[in-house]
């Protein structure tokens, strides 16, 4: 994947928390949900459905894998839960970047447009 | 609104999805709500009716998406070969599956387009990829998409041994007349269940040598046995043209009939289940070959050769359908592979090699 501002696809905000959520490890569907609100201070708050199309989506990406859960599965709670793969880590690095370098320009425009004024 | 009524109402909404969907997701998703209902309504009535508000809003068009998804799949699934072990077959590929068939058509067309040399030129074309098709067909153990044009080897193979046998019993039970074939049709056909008989087994036994000797072979039939009916189906297509006698103003029926056996093998490539390709090859068959019979009878008059004797006519009518209750029990003989024992040992021997 290019690391380039201009050639690199934008994701979505809920696709980039969720990425950025199972960045720490793997998760079910609704530990992703309590932290993508976590992460987010309250301000994005996913519904289920939102959060299992945008993981379908991703998995048939290849952006995350569903993997069984390990060990004794605790009673109640699913016995899959999300990882993110390689391509998604480096999904999430490129985002990331992405963001940076506009954030870099905006500042440095804000400050050489302060300059002039 | 209560809790309750949002879980019944979001699960009512759940069972609206594709059955897929619902038994990939529907634990989890049902998991999530019950969690979030509970810790909503925990903090608050207001908590619960935002919540309530976001979920119910969000499933329907969820609900639509998953439906084109699935949708989007199937047409996804059409591709030729998707079903098959080797997944879908692409390109020149596809052309090679269906070269025996066109030129068969091309033969049916016979010499009322020949002397064109677009005509001439596609089939030497065509006659190039066929041996191309033979080669990696053999270097490769027989993949799906060289079946056909290997079926016709089988096919010379296999009739070339027949007309022996054929000529052999003939001679055996020739009348002291001098009469190779009984006179009257009944015996004929009685005689011809012998032959249908003769010709099942000496298939039966060159494809079964075949998979003894191409370990690849045998792999893909045990992976998918409806391939190896596939090599039989194209037992057929010469059948089609190969007329003992030529048959002014039959071109139409041949040509017809040519064309159900292609169709029948583009279905063949299609069809998502084992059970639906053998149906599709043992229907086109079915059809194929009483097309011609029926085009032999209705052009029978028109013939130099023809006389008033019913008998004669109907018997050259047959012609093409006498194969064919062997045929069909080629077609369907394959579905009997998984039921044979398995050389375990060499199997382990293989995967030690591997």
């Amino acid at each position: 994947m290019k690391n380039n501002l201009l050639s690199s696809n934008p994701i979505s905000e809920p696709v980039f928390f969720i990425l950025l959520s199972l960045s720490t490890g793997r998760k079910h569907g609704y530990a992703i949900l309590k932290n993508v609100e976590t992460m987010s201070d309250g301000k994005l708050l996913l519904s289920t459905s939102t959060l299992y199309s945008a993981l379908g989506r991703l998995e048939g990406q290849k952006m995350v894998r569903r993997v069984p859960v390990e060990g004794q599965v605790t009673p109640g709670l699913p016995r899959k839960v999300y990882e993110l793969t390689s391509q998604g880590l480096k999904l999430l690095q490129a985002e990331s970047g992405r963001v940076q370098r506009l954030a870099a320009l905006s500042l440095r425009y804000q400050v050489d447009h302060s300059r002039e004024g | 609104m209560c809790p309750y009524w949002i879980i019944r109402l979001y699960c009512f909404l759940l069972d609206r999805f594709p059955a897929r969907y619902r038994l990939e997701y529907a634990e989890e998703l049902e998991y999530a709500i019950r969690n979030a209902v509970e810790e909503a309504s925990a903090k608050g009535k207001c908590h619960l009716w935002r919540l309530a508000w976001r979920e119910l809003r969000d499933l329907p068009l969820a609900c639509l998406r998953a439906h084109l998804h699935e949708r989007m799949g199937k047409i996804m699934d059409l591709r030729p070969g998707a079903h098959l072990p080797e997944g879908p077959i692409q390109n020149w590929k596809l052309l090679a599956v269906f070269t025996p068939f066109i030129l068969s058509v091309l033969l049916s067309l016979g010499g009322q387009f020949m002397s064109s040399w677009l005509i001439k030129g596609v089939g030497i074309l065509l006659l190039g990829l066929l041996f191309i098709t033979w080669v990696v067909g053999l270097l490769k153990g027989f993949p799906a998409w060289t079946l056909p044009a290997m079926g016709q080897v089988l096919c010379a193979v296999c009739f070339v041994l027949y007309f022996l046998a054929q000529a052999v019993i003939l001679t055996l039970i020739k009348t002291p007349g001098g009469e190779y074939w009984p006179s009257s049709i009944t015996n004929r056909l009685i005689l011809y269940i012998g032959f249908d008989l003769v010709f099942l087994v000496i298939a039966g036994m060159v494809v079964a040598g075949l998979l003894a000797v191409s370990r690849p072979f045998l792999q893909h039939a045990r992976q998918d046995w409806t391939l190896v009916s596939f090599f039989f189906y194209a037992l057929t297509i010469p059948v089609v043209w190969f007329n003992n006698d030529p048959f002014r103003g039959i071109e139409p029926f041949e040509l017809t009939g040519g064309l159900v056996l292609a169709i029948g093998a583009g279905l063949f490539l299609v069809a998502p289940n084992r059970w639906q390709r053998l149906l599709v090859l043992f229907l086109a068959l079915l059809l194929a070959l009483p097309v011609v019979s029926l085009g032999i009878y209705t052009v029978f008059p028109a013939q130099e050769f023809a006389t008033p004797d019913l008998s004669f006519r109907l018997w050259e009518s047959l012609q093409p359908v006498l194969l064919l209750p062997a045929l069909l029990i080629l077609l369907c003989l394959p579905a009997l592979l998984p039921y044979l024992p398995v050389d375990r040992n060499h199997e382990l021997a293989e995967g030690a090699s591997q």
